[in-house]
C-alpha cells in the first residue's frame, strides 16, 4: 500500500479509530495486525519473507542473550545476520550479481551459466532487514536488552508507518515506545497532520509534477539536448529530495499522530556546506545505520590514514549497492566516497582560506552550499541513468556545449515548465525560512483558524493539482509517472 | 470514530459488489467491476458536453455468458475482447450462431492456448472453426511473442481456489480503482466532480489524457481513447518497422497452426479497426501507419483466413463505432458480421473437411 493512495486514506483513519478506541494492552495486536494488513497489500505471498525476519531475529536475539558463552554468542549472530542477509542478497542482488559475472564471462568467450530466477523484488526488505539487524547486534554488544515479547517485536519490524521507505529505526528508539500508554492529544494529531500535508505536498506536488519531465529526458538519452539534461538534473536534485523526504515526513506524521516519535530522516540537505554534512542531513537513519554497523566496526578514522579513507570509500560503495542492484548506484555510492577523501585532503586549506562555517560571509557560505550542492547533482546523474552508459552519454551531452537549446519546449503546455520553476524556487524559500528556524515559530503564533485555513489550502492544492489538473493535464507523449521514486528505489 | 466507521464501510463496499453500487450514481454491470463504465469514454473524463445522451446502456440481458454453449459441444470457437462481448446490443458471437444455426462458444481472453489448457479442452476428430478476434491496438501486445502450448492441464485444487478467494477479497488487487470510481461515481461526489471537470475545460481547454482528442458537437460529441492517438505501439501514429508487423504476422500463424496441431482448429483472424483509424478524418488528415493493410498482407502470405474490415469501414456511410464509446454500433456490427459469414462459406466450399 502507498501513502499516496485513497486505500491509505481509507486504511489510516479507520486503525486510528481503532488504536484511539482500544485499551492499551490490546493496541499493539491492532498495529501488528494492521500492518502486517499494510505489508501483504502490496504481495500476501510474500509475507513469509517478513515473518522469516522477525522470526530469525527474535530467535537470535533471545539466545545471544541466554547464552553465557561467548561462543555460543557469536554462533547465534552468526546465525541471524547471515540469514537476514542471505535473504536479502537473494531477493534483491541474485540476479544483478549472476547477471554481471554472466557478462563478465562471456566477454571472454567463456560460457558461465548462474541462472536467473524471476522473483519479485519484496517491498521494503531493505528497510526491515536493516532494522532487524540493527536489533540482533544490539542486543549482542549489550546496547540492547532482548525483546522478549514476540508480538511486540514482530511489530517493531513491521511498524507500517515505516515499513516500506525507512525511517530505519533504532530498537532502542522505538521498541520502548510500544509499552507507552500513547493517549489522544489533539496538538500532537495536528502536528501530525500538518506533517503528513506537508509530506504529501513535497512527493504529490513536487515531485510528482518534476518527475514528468526527469522521465522524459533521461528515458530517452539519445533523443535530448544538454540543457535539457541540465534541467532535468537540476529537477531531479529537488525530485528525489521531496520524494523521499516527503515519503519520511509522511512517515513521521503518521507515527506522530499515534504518539510515536520516530528519527528525523532529512534535514534540508542541499544547505550542507560540504558532503560530510550533507550526509549528516540526508536520509540520516540510513548513514547513522551505515556509520554504526559497518564504518565502525571496519575501524572507522581510528585506523592508519590509507585504511580510514578505505573505510570510507567501502561505506559509501556499499551505501550505493544497497539503494538499488545496479552499477549505477554503486557508482553513486563510490563517487561520495572520493567525495568526502578528497574532502579529507581539501579541510586545511578550507580552514585557512574559509575559516569556520559559522564564522565565514553569508557569500562564501552561498558558494559553498552552490559547489556541494553540485556535486551532489553529478553524483545523481549515475542514480537516475538508467545504465552506466546512458549516464557517461548525459554527463558528455552537459559539458557539450554546442547542444544547449530546447528546454521548455517538452512540456506541452508552457506553464507545465514555468510552474515546476515556481514549485522549486517556492521549496527552496520555504527551506531557507526553516533553516534560518523564522517559519515556525512564526506559525506557531498564528490564531488556530489560521492554521487550519493554511492546513486546508495547502489540501485543496494537491487536491486541484492531482486531480483536477493533472487529470486534465493532456499529454504530448504517454510516459509513465510511476507511483514513488522511492519505490523504485527504496522499497526492496 | 465517526471516520473509521465510514472508513469501515467503504472498505466493504469496494469488495462487496451489491454495497458497492449503492453508492454509484449510475450502476456498473455485475461482474465487471472496472473503475469506468464499460467503454464509455465519458467516464474517463467527465465533462458533461461529452455525456452522449442516445448511446444505449449495458444490460445484463446482452450478456452472451448466460446462454452459453459448453467449450466441448460448441461448433464454433471464439475468443477476443470486448468487441465480442456484451456491450450494448445482442454480441457478435450469439449473433454469429443464429445466422449459421450452430452452437458458438465465446470466452474473453487473448490466450486461447493458455484457457484450453485450464479448461481441460480435448482435440476434436472434427475440425472446428476458431474464430479470433482482437481490437487493432491489442495485436501487438498479444503477438510479440509467440503464444506458448500448454502440454500438461492447468488446474487449481479447490483448496488453492478458497485460499485466493478468500485473500484476493481481503487484499483486493482492484480496490484503488474501484475507491476512484466512488470517488468520481458516488452519489455524493459526481455532481461536484463533473462541475469541476466541466469548469475546467470550458475555462482552460482541459480535458483528461484518456480522451485527448475530441470533437465538440452538441448534437453529436466525439471521443478517441488514449491508446489510440499517442505516440505508444498501440496507436495510429506508431511508426511500425516492416519487420515488426512480420514478427506480429509469424506469431499470429504460430498460434494458428498450434491451434491446428493440438486442437484441431481451423483459425481465423478478425483485427476490428481501431475508432480512430477509420474517424481520425473527422480531425485531421494524419498519415496512418498502415498497421492494418501492412497485417492483412502479411497474413495472407502466411495462408491465414482474414476478415477484412478496413475497407469495408472506410467505404461505409453509415457511422459504425459509438461516437463517445470504443465499440463498434450495431451497424459495425452487422458489416463484421456479414463479412465473417461470408469469409465462413468461402473457406467451407474451398474446403470440405469443415463441417
Amino acid at each position: 500500500m502507498l501513502f499516496n493512495s485513497i486505500e491509505f486514506l481509507i486504511f489510516f483513519p479507520a486503525v486510528i479509530a481503532g488504536y484511539f478506541a482500544l485499551p492499551h494492552r490490546f493496541r499493539w495486536i491492532l498495529l501488528l495486525l494492521a500492518s502486517y494488513y499494510f505489508y501483504m497489500c502490496w504481495n500476501y505471498n510474500y509475507v513469509v519473507l517478513i515473518a522469516t525476519a522477525t522470526g530469525i531475529n527474535y530467535l537470535s536475539g533471545y539466545f545471544i542473550a541466554k547464552s553465557n558463552s561467548k561462543l555460543w554468542k557469536k554462533v547465534f549472530l552468526s546465525l541471524g545476520v547471515v540469514t537476514s542477509l542471505a535473504i536479502l542478497f537473494f531477493y534483491k542482488y541474485f540476479n544483478f550479481f549472476g547477471n554481471s559475472i554472466n557478462e563478465v564471462f562471456s566477454a571472454m568467450n567463456v560460457m558461465a551459466a548462474i541462472p536467473h530466477y524471476n522473483v519479485l523484488l519484496p517491498v521494503g526488505i531493505s528497510f526491515y532487514t536493516f532494522q532487524t539487524l540493527s536489533y540482533t547486534i544490539d542486543v549482542y554488544f549489550g546496547k540492547q536488552p532482548v525483546e522478549k515479547h514476540f508480538g511486540i517485536f514482530a511489530l517493531y519490524v513491521s511498524f507500517f508507518p515505516q515499513l516500506v521507505a525507512g525511517p530505519i529505526e533504532r530498537s532502542l528508539n522505538l521498541l520502548p515506545q510500544f509499552y507507552e500508554k500513547h493517549k489522544f492529544d489533539y496538538s500532537q494529531i495536528r502536528d501530525g497532520i500538518v506533517l503528513m500535508a506537508w509530506g504529501f505536498f513535497k512527493k504529490i506536488v513536487i515531485a510528482d509534477r518534476l518527475s514528468e519531465y526527469v522521465n522524459i529526458v533521461y528515458n530517452n538519452p539519445t533523443d535530448h539536448s544538454g540543457m535539457q539534461f541540465l534541467m532535468a538534473t537540476f529537477f531531479f536534485c529537488f525530485q528525489i529530495y521531496c520524494d523521499f523526504s516527503g515519503y519520511s515526513d509522511i512517515a513521521l506524521g503518521t507515527a506522530q499522530i499515534m504518539g510515536f516519535r520516530l528519527m528525523t530522516n532529512f534535514r534540508r540537505p542541499y544547505f550542507a556546506l560540504n558532503i560530510k554534512e550533507f550526509w549528516q542531513r540526508w536520509h540520516i537513519s540510513l548513514s547513522t545505520w551505515f556509520r554504526d554497523y559497518v564504518y565502525i566496526p571496519m575501524g572507522g578514522n581510528r585506523v592508519v590514514k590509507w585504511r580510514w579513507k578505505l573505510n570510507l570509500f567501502i561505506t559509501f560503495l556499499v551505501s550505493g549497492i544497497w539503494h538499488g542492484a545496479n552499477w549505477t548506484f554503486a557508482i553513486w555510492g563510490a563517487l561520495h566516497g572520493v567525495y568526502q577523501i578528497i574532502e579529507i585532503y581539501t579541510v586545511k586549506f578550507k580552514e585557512k582560506y574559509l575559516k569556520s562555517a559559522d564564522k565565514i560571509s553569508n557569500f562564501s557560505r552561498i558558494g559553498q552550499i552552490l559547489f556541494t550542492f553540485s556535486l551532489v547533482a553529478f553524483a545523481w546523474i549515475f542514480f537516475r541513468a538508467n545504465t552506466v552508459k546512458e549516464a557517461f552519454l548525459v554527463i558528455g551531452k552537459i559539458f557539450s556545449v554546442n547542444s544547449y537549446s530546447g528546454a521548455i519546449n517538452l512540456f506541452h503546455f508552457k506553464i507545465d515548465f514555468l510552474l515546476s520553476i515556481i514549485l522549486v524556487i517556492s521549496l527552496i524559500t520555504i527551506e531557507v525560512f526553516l533553516e534560518n528556524g523564522k517559519l515556525v515559530p512564526k506559525l506557531r503564533v498564528l490564531k488556530r483558524s489560521a492554521k487550519w485555513v493554511l492546513l486546508i489550502g495547502m489540501a485543496l492544492i494537491i487536491m486541484s493539482i492531482l486531480k483536477v489538473y493533472e487529470r486534465a493535464f493532456v499529454k504530448k507523449n504517454n510516459y509513465d509517472f510511476g507511483p514513488y521514486l522511492w519505490n523504485s528505489f527504496f522499497c526492496s | 470514530m465517526i471516520s473509521g466507521l465510514i472508513c469501515g464501510i467503504l472498505f466493504f463496499a469496494v469488495r462487496i459488489e451489491p454495497l458497492f453500487n449503492f453508492f454509484l450514481a449510475d450502476k456498473l454491470i455485475s461482474g465487471y467491476w472496472e473503475n469506468r463504465k464499460y467503454g464509455e469514454l465519458y467516464y474517463f473524463n467527465m465533462i458533461s458536453h461529452f455525456k452522449e445522451e442516445n448511446l444505449p446502456p449495458t444490460l445484463e440481458k446482452y450478456r452472451f455468458s448466460e446462454r452459453f454453449p459448453s467449450i466441448d459441444s460448441a461448433d464454433i470457437l471464439t475468443y477476443g475482447d470486448s468487441f465480442f462481448d456484451f456491450s450494448r446490443m445482442v454480441t457478435f458471437p450469439e449473433r454469429l450462431g443464429k445466422e449459421l444455426n450452430a452452437k458458438v462458444y465465446y470466452e474473453r481472453f487473448g490466450l486461447p492456448l493458455q484457457s484450453f489448457s485450464e479448461k481441460g479442452y480435448q482435440k476434436s476428430s472434427k475440425q472446428k472453426f476458431f474464430l479470433y478476434e482482437s481490437a487493432e491496438r491489442y495485436i501487438p501486445s498479444r503477438f510479440t511473442e509467440p503464444q506458448p502450448y500448454y502440454d500438461f492441464q492447468i488446474k487449481e485444487s479447490d483448496k488453492s481456489k478458497i485460499y485466493h478467494s478468500v485473500m484476493n477479497f481481503i487484499f483486493s488487487k482492484n480496490s484503488e480503482a474501484l475507491y476512484n470510481s466512488l470517488l468520481f461515481q458516488s452519489y455524493i461526489s459526481k455532481p461536484f466532480y463533473c462541475a469541476i471537470s466541466t469548469f475546467k475545460f470550458d475555462i482552460f481547454g482541459y480535458i483528461s489524457n484518456s480522451t485527448p482528442k475530441y470533437i465538440l458537437n452538441k448534437k453529436e460529441p466525439w471521443l478517441f481513447y488514449s491508446e489510440e492517438v499517442n505516440d505508444q505501439i498501440t496507436s495510429f501514429y506508431y511508426p511500425y518497422t516492416d519487420n515488426q508487423i512480420e514478427a506480429y504476422c509469424d506469431n499470429i500463424m504460430d498460434l494458428s497452426k498450434k491451434l491446428e496441431k493440438y486442437y484441431n482448429l481451423k483459425m481465423i483472424f478478425m483485427p476490428i479497426p481501431g475508432k480512430y483509424t477509420i474517424y481520425h478524418t473527422l480531425l485531421n488528415n494524419d498519415k496512418y501507419n498502415d498497421f492494418l493493410p501492412r497485417l492483412y498482407k502479411g497474413l495472407e502470405k502466411r495462408g491465414i483466413p482474414v476478415v477484412k474490415l478496413l475497407g469495408k469501414y472506410k467505404e461505409s456511410k453509415e457511422v459504425l463505432y459509438y461516437s463517445t464509446d470504443t465499440h463498434w454500433n450495431q451497424k459495425g456490427l452487422d458489416i463484421a458480421l456479414d463479412e465473417t459469414v461470408s469469409l465462413l462459406d468461402s473457406i467451407k466450399s474451398n474446403n470440405i473437411k469443415i463441417q
